[in-house]
């Protein structure tokens, strides 16, 4: 079936929750087949379905949420700035940050901060990294300026990312103040 | 159109600002060239690029995609089947419709359609019949519109999909997950060729998976 993967996977990234996910991916195919009127030919089809399973997924489990979630970005973006550039640039070579957080990092770090990441900027990061789709395929999807999804990509990847480094810097592999600030990535 | 706003003289600001979507090749040439000499100048961001570098693909790695779980296709297919009859009632009104619908999201053609005529059937699990059967390929909406396998042939309709006619009135979706099955549904020349096909029918969805397929008659697919 078309796509089941990659709906499944982005289901699984915002209920964190694998039977949430299977009942938020069928009920896409459904409403998809429902309203399949609103489809137009010729247009890009997964980011059609993906943006019938964002809107389920906001529809069935944000409804109860007060107000958006927040991150101090400035201050996870200034401590991986802080990081990477004492730690790996300045003519200093130590091991490089790939082999570091591919030797050690538990997959769990990764889940952890992905599922601490505020839902827009996941969503945007699944589909960019994980379905590999172009910047212009997931501002229709998700039905937002191409900045945007610009915006929300950089800043999703850098927390993350802020997240690798901070295993680093926490096994003594680099140094400088935590990467991700005691905040960094949830909702405050 | 890939946007075109990285500043000029670029600096190592600038070089930060930009370098996720240097790697995602998501920025105009020019720019890529210019952030590019930027590195190959800047000690510093040549080395961020390579950070950068490595963080994306551990990353990447990192995320990688889970497994389906076994019978959630099956799940949806069957909710598919069952939402069929009211989806032909409300939504999807027409069975064209329907079709296009279900061949979008299964991979199959899914028309009105009953098993029957003097197709040889064997049942092939609790939820298809293996059948052997002579079949005409038709543009379901033309067909059903009456026109003649001359002018289904000259539609170039692109919502109008192929279908395998087994009666009167009487139409097969066809699975998209066969090799063939693609250039079945799609192609307008083959419309008004008899074939034989050999495949898994399942009455509820009225889609086959083709097993085989060969010509009625020789050279004709």
């Amino acid at each position: 079936m078309p796509h089941l993967r990659a709906l499944f996977n982005l289901g699984l990234k915002l209920t964190h929750d694998p039977k949430d996910a299977e009942d938020l991916v069928q009920e896409t195919y459904l409403r998809a087949y429902r309203f399949f009127d609103s489809y137009e030919s010729g247009t890009h089809i997964k980011a059609w379905l993906f943006r019938i399973l964002r809107n389920t997924f906001i529809n069935r489990y944000r409804a109860a949420k007060a107000r958006p979630e927040e991150v101090d970005f400035e201050k996870i973006e200034a401590g991986y700035d802080h990081v990477v550039e004492g730690a790996f640039l300045h003519g200093r070579r130590p091991p490089s940050p790939e082999a570091v957080v591919m030797s050690g990092v538990l997959d769990a770090e990764v889940q952890d901060a992905m599922a601490a990441l505020p839902e827009e900027y996941r969503t945007v990061v699944v589909m960019a990294l994980m379905e590999e789709m172009t910047y212009k395929e997931i501002a229709a999807a998700l039905s937002i300026p191409l900045g945007t999804v610009m915006s929300r990509l950089y800043r999703g990847r850098k927390i993350l990312q802020a997240t690798l480094l901070e295993f680093a810097r926490r096994k003594g592999i680099v140094s400088g103040p935590p990467a991700v600030p005691n905040t960094g990535g949830k909702e405050h | 159109m890939k946007p075109t706003r990285v500043a000029d003289p670029v600096d190592c600001r600038t070089f930060r600002d930009w370098v996720y979507h240097l790697q995602a090749d998501e920025i105009a040439e020019d720019d890529r060239r210019r952030l590019l000499l930027h590195a190959d100048a800047c000690r510093n961001c040549a080395g961020r690029l390579e950070v950068e570098e490595g963080l994306l693909r551990a990353l990447k790695h990192r995320l990688e995609r889970a497994e389906v779980p076994p019978g959630l296709e099956g799940s949806i297919r069957d909710a598919l089947a069952r939402e069929a009859p009211a989806g032909r009632r409300s939504g999807l009104r027409a069975p064209g419709a329907s079709a296009l619908a279900a061949a979008v999201l299964l991979g199959g053609l899914l028309v009105p359609a009953i098993l029957e005529g003097p197709g040889r059937a064997n049942a092939v699990g609790s939820d298809a019949l293996r059948v052997v059967k002579a079949t005409t390929i038709v543009d379901y909406d033309c067909d059903t519109a009456g026109r003649t396998p001359a002018e289904q042939r000259k539609c170039r309709n692109a919502r109008h999909l192929n279908a395998l006619k087994v009666g009167d009135a009487v139409y097969w979706n066809v699975n998209l997950d066969h090799p063939a099955a693609r250039d079945i549904v799609l192609n307008p020349d083959h419309r008004g060729r008899r074939v034989v096909v050999v495949a898994d029918f399942y009455p509820d969805l009225r889609t086959v998976h083709l097993i085989s397929v060969r010509p009625a008659v020789p050279d004709v697919l």
